[in-house]
C-alpha cells in the first residue's frame, strides 16, 4: 500500500493506503489498580481498484505482522495480538459508479499490561 | 466382617439438583442475555446519526434461544451497516451528508463488545448463586 498508513482516514487522494481505527477499548479493573486494558483494532487495507487482489495481499500481508505479533507499547507489556473478525466489503461509489473501492483487513484485539 | 457403615444424607436431592442445574441455568441466563441484546439494541439505535433512517430501521434482535441454550443475537439488516462500522472511502449518499470518506462508524461494535461484557459478569454471578465456582474471565 504505497500512499501510507492513516489512523481513521486518510488524505483526499489517496488511493492505495492502510486505515487503523481504535473501535472499542476497555480496561479490566483489580484490586490494586488496572489488571489490564484491551484495545479492538480496524486494521484494513483500502485501495481503489475493481479487483481485490492487491487489497487481499496487503491485508495477507497485516495478518502475518500482526496475528501473534509482537507489538512495542511504551510502560506496556503485550498480553495478546490476535485478529477476532475479517474484514472484507467492496464500495462502490454511488456518486460515480464507475469507481471501486476494496476494503480487506480485519479487527484485532490487542491486549496489554502496565 | 466390618460393621461399619457410612451413610449420606441428601444425596438424591444433590442428584435432582445437578440433573435440574442445566435447564435453570439456561432459564435464567436467557432473561441476562434477552435483556443485554434488547438494551444493546436501543443504544444502538439512539446512537446512530439520523439521515434516511435506514441504520436505525435495520437494527433487529433475534432470540434463538433453546433448551439448555442461551442465545440473542443483535444485527443491522440495513445495507450499508458494515461499511458504515468499518469506514467508507466511496462518497455514499445514503451514508454521509458531506459526500467524503468516512471513518468507521465506532456505534454497533463498541456498544456490543462493552455490552457483552457486562453480560458476561451476570452470567457468572448466575453460575455462583448455584454454588459453582467460577474463574478467569471472558470479558
Amino acid at each position: 500500500m504505497t500512499d501510507g498508513v492513516y489512523f481513521d482516514i486518510a488524505p483526499h487522494g489517496k488511493t492505495k493506503f492502510v486505515i487503523v481505527s481504535l473501535l472499542a477499548e476497555e480496561d479490566e479493573p483489580m484490586f490494586t489498580g488496572r489488571a489490564y486494558e484491551e484495545g479492538l483494532y480496524l486494521v484494513k487495507a483500502v485501495s481503489s481498484e475493481s479487483s481485490a487482489v492487491n487489497a487481499r495481499s496487503a491485508a495477507a500481508r497485516i495478518d502475518a505482522l500482526l496475528e501473534n505479533g509482537t507489538l512495542t507499547v511504551t510502560g506496556y507489556s503485550l498480553m495478546r495480538l490476535t485478529r477476532v473478525n475479517r474484514v472484507r466489503y467492496m464500495e462502490v461509489d454511488e456518486a460515480d459508479t464507475t469507481i471501486r473501492w476494496q476494503h480487506q483487513g480485519g479487527h484485532y484485539s490487542v491486549a496489554v499490561c502496565a | 466382617m466390618s460393621h461399619n457403615r457410612l451413610e449420606f444424607s441428601g444425596l438424591a436431592e444433590l442428584k435432582r439438583d445437578l440433573k435440574n442445574l442445566p435447564g435453570e441455568l439456561a432459564r435464567e441466563a436467557r432473561t441476562v442475555v434477552a435483556q443485554t441484546a434488547t438494551k444493546a439494541a436501543g443504544e444502538i439505535v439512539s446512537a446512530y446519526p439520523t439521515r434516511t433512517g435506514n441504520l436505525k430501521r435495520g437494527v433487529k434482535v433475534a432470540d434463538e434461544s433453546s433448551g439448555f441454550s442461551a442465545v440473542a443475537t443483535v444485527k443491522n439488516t440495513a445495507k450499508h451497516a458494515y461499511i458504515f462500522e468499518n469506514g467508507t472511502q466511496a462518497r455514499h449518499t445514503d451514508i454521509g451528508a458531506n459526500r467524503g470518506a468516512m471513518p468507521p462508524g465506532n456505534v454497533f461494535i463498541p456498544i456490543v463488545v462493552r455490552r457483552r461484557r457486562g453480560m458476561y459478569h451476570e452470567l457468572a454471578e448466575i453460575v455462583r448463586k448455584h454454588g459453582l465456582v467460577v474463574t478467569g474471565s471472558a470479558g
